[in-house]
């Protein structure tokens, strides 16, 4: 493989590993946000323990996708400064908006809510956490706006081999972008819904819960995994309509024709000499595979939903049982539809202005390559990994164990200061 | 002052305040093993950092990030120049982000110490990472004369093997300060004896730096200005000198501020050294590009400057809120979760 193959791996597995952090971050944080509004609205005691079990669990899946996104930021500066020189002048643009809205600002509110709980009026404390979800949405929205020109470039000019931006508006209302938020945070609710309802079934099975932590959590992840997966689907098929207009060699490798592909081949010959073109099959398969799982989220999400109209969920057997499988699947068709939107674009990186050969860093060698690949891949795959291991352990142990979250206050955690009486006045 | 000029100045002071305030991280980690012995204490010390963690880390993603978007020349150049170090920084940024927020979610005892190490480990590589790269930087990158980076082998030199052994310390010596200040008991007390150790070896450290690059570590031609960074590497030493007498007088965030000064200082001698520009070719008879060429164009430097500028002032005056509301001493009764 040469360095263009391994820079493309490298960058695959670093985004299609960091995005399903990030898909169940964005899902969960929701549920979080919904659950601690209902306790500081109602003060029931099943809600705060709710937000301290789905919280944590959010929590400790952010804190690994951190690490996933250092690694890909990176990688952009390291792999691809062809493509930073070229056209950082207008996608550069939204990604910097993005780590400032979003990162900066998720983080630091984060932050906030993690330490402040006893430090902040309640309403404070619960604005803050519906701060730490709108600008985790707001990344999703500027990644998606700089994705979005990759895809379909607008409001740019080209002046020599740069491109420039001409028109921020055209940029922020691209529709190729906005279609795409859409199904995104659609397919984040849903994974989100259906990975708390794999969690509370199977705490159901162990009985690790009580039934009312069970049967609301079933409830809030039912809501999330149907109407996400609703959004997610009629998004997906409007996706397909505004693909097949844009991106014509996607929509050809989709449906297997190779008349359409041989002549799309002719034509990058002749502008680039030799290319590789897209793998169609890969592109194909991938495409199948993330909307028939769609299709069984839409049915299984609707089931649930049913289901828990006067908590019937409880006592079925079966569909308890489903949920507990049906929670990977979301996760494979986020990267199987990262796969169907991203390796369909190529041999480009800017489509129809920049290739991905262009792309590269040109001074970089196969052996660089060959290290950073080993580095960012064991980097990224053990942070995935550990995340689901600690994910497991900790949805295990259920929410009758104390999580972790907003405790020490009480809990002994740390050494006895001689001073101990000094300041308890401060804590509310 | 234009776009271009007021983002490197921007972008100046978003990465000196992630050394600063990632500097206590990485300080924290590198002394842990020395100033707490057990769990509890262990603990005292991550979450001394607790509530300024997350905040302290992604100072970085915001510097790396809007230079992507307004200087993506000086960005491409700075991580392709010195490839190696910046992946040492890297990998230790990620292990330590991600070690000290998992650490307590394991129960055993034996666990704990692992992530204990690595977190020792990451932050090692972190504080190393970056004092290397920017020794390196100082030095300059392998440019051709179109003004483009041919290679990133010229970027591991004594002079930066050693920058990055001098930014160990110095971040150590500020973990330290900073335990003093908010840590209680045995910890703060051994930090408290730790501090005037460590900042005369981390000024011994600069000392050498500074002798190795006066006496050729240095290409001819890479900083217009050395008066100046001598004078900031002095000012390093002094504020240094400041951090040890406060802490014996038990003022701890006098102390904090002095050392804070000093982290600070470490890269302003590089920028002030070779200003007015950054990214100095190695071989001589070429041309440094100049900031305009290294920035995006004016439509999205104005994007981001109106809709990134405000938040990011609004978001920084929240963390100095949380500063404001964390300032006290813990006490054993501490908000704790790292």
């Amino acid at each position: 493989m040469g360095a263009l193959g391994l820079a493309r791996l490298e960058f695959a597995i670093t985004v299609v590993f960091h995005y399903l952090l990030v898909a169940l971050t964005l899902g969960l944080v929701l549920l979080v946000a919904i659950t601690y509004t209902r306790w500081v609205r109602t003060g029931d005691p099943v809600f705060e323990r709710m937000t301290r079990f789905w919280g944590l669990l959010y929590v400790v899946n952010y804190a690994v996708g951190i690490g996933a996104g250092l690694a890909m930021e990176f990688q952009l500066g390291m792999n691809w400064s062809g493509l930073e020189d070229a056209a950082s002048g207008v996608f550069g643009a939204p990604l910097a908006v993005e780590t400032v809205v979003a990162f900066f600002a998720e983080s630091t509110f984060l932050a906030l809510w993690i330490f402040g709980r006893h430090r902040l009026p309640k309403k404070t404390h619960l604005t803050v956490l519906w701060l730490v979800v709108a600008s985790a949405y707001m990344s999703a929205v500027w990644a998606l706006i700089a994705n979005g020109f990759l895809h379909h470039p607008v409001g740019y000019r080209k002046h020599g081999p740069v491109l420039e931006l001409t028109s921020p508006l055209a940029l922020l209302t691209n529709s190729n972008a906005w279609i795409a938020i859409g199904h995104i945070v659609g397919a984040a609710v849903l994974t989100g819904g259906f990975f708390m309802l794999g969690v509370t079934a199977y705490l159901q099975r162990r009985g690790r819960a009580e039934r009312e932590f069970l049967r609301r959590s079933f409830r809030t992840g039912a809501h999330a995994a149907c109407w996400g997966a609703v959004i997610t689907a009629g998004l997906g098929a409007l996706q397909l309509e505004v693909v097949t207009k844009s991106q014509p060699v996607k929509f050809a490798a989709f449906i297997d024709s190779q008349e359409k592909l041989a002549v799309y081949a002719a034509q990058l010959k002749k502008q680039f000499g030799q290319v590789d073109m897209p793998p169609a099959t890969l592109v194909r398969y991938a495409a199948l595979t993330m909307m028939v799982i769609g299709l069984i989220a839409l049915i299984v999400g609707t089931w649930s939903l049913i289901a828990v109209r006067k908590d019937r969920i409880l006592a079925s057997r079966v569909l308890t049982w489903l949920l507990i499988p049906m929670m990977a699947l979301p996760f494979v068709a986020n990267s199987a539809g990262w796969v169907f939107r991203e390796v369909g674009r190529q041999p480009y990186t800017v489509y129809q202005l920049l290739s991905t050969e262009e792309a590269l860093t040109p001074s970089l060698t196969v052996a660089e390559l060959t290290v950073s690949l080993a580095v960012f891949v064991t980097v990224v795959a053990v942070l995935l990994v550990l995340d689901w291991v600690l994910l497991a352990r900790i949805a295990r142990r259920g929410p009758a164990e104390d999580t972790g979250l907003w405790t020490g206050s009480m809990a002994g955690d740390l050494p006895s200061d001689p001073q101990d009486d000094r300041d308890v006045a401060v804590l509310v | 002052m234009g776009y271009a000029t007021l983002w490197l100045c921007a972008f100046g002071v978003l990465f000196t305040g992630y050394l600063v305030l990632a500097g206590i991280d990485y300080g924290v980690g590198l002394v842990l093993p020395h100033v707490a012995r057990e769990d509890g204490e262990r603990r005292l010390a991550l979450n001394a950092v607790g509530p300024f963690f997350l905040g302290n880390e992604v100072w970085l993603l915001v510097a790396v990030g809007t230079m992507i978007g307004t200087l993506p020349g000086l960005e491409s150049r700075l991580l392709t120049g010195a490839y190696p170090l910046a992946i040492v920084a890297m990998v230790g940024v990620v292990v330590v982000n991600v070690s000290v927020q998992l650490r307590s979610r394991s129960t055993g005892s034996g666990a704990r110490s692992f992530w204990d190490a690595v977190v020792f480990g990451g932050a090692a590589a972190a504080a190393f990472g970056w004092g290397a790269l920017l020794a390196a930087l100082a030095g300059g990158v392998d440019l051709d004369a179109a003004g483009s980076v041919t290679g990133s082998a010229g970027s591991v030199t004594p002079l930066s093997l050693l920058g990055g052994v001098t930014a160990m310390v110095l971040f150590a010596a500020h973990g330290a300060v900073f335990l003093t200040a908010r840590a209680y008991g045995a910890v703060a007390e051994r930090a408290r004896r730790a501090v005037p150790v460590l900042s005369a070896a981390a000024g011994l450290l600069l000392l050498a730096t500074l002798v190795v690059a006066m006496s050729g570590g240095l290409p001819d031609g890479a900083f217009r200005h050395p008066v100046f960074a001598v004078v900031a590497l002095l000012g390093v030493l002094a504020v240094l000198a400041v951090a040890v007498w406060c802490t014996s007088r038990a003022a701890a965030w006098q102390a904090f501020a002095a050392s804070a000064t000093a982290v600070a200082l470490a890269p302003v001698a590089v920028v002030a050294g070779k200003y007015p520009a950054l990214i100095t070719p190695r071989g001589s008879g070429l041309r440094a590009p100049a900031t305009e060429e290294l920035a995006g164009s004016s439509t999205s430097l104005a994007l981001i400057t109106w809709t990134a500028g405000p938040v990011l002032l609004l978001v920084i005056a929240v963390q100095a809120y949380a500063w404001w509301i964390f300032r006290g001493r813990m006490t054993s009764r501490s908000p704790v979760f790292y």
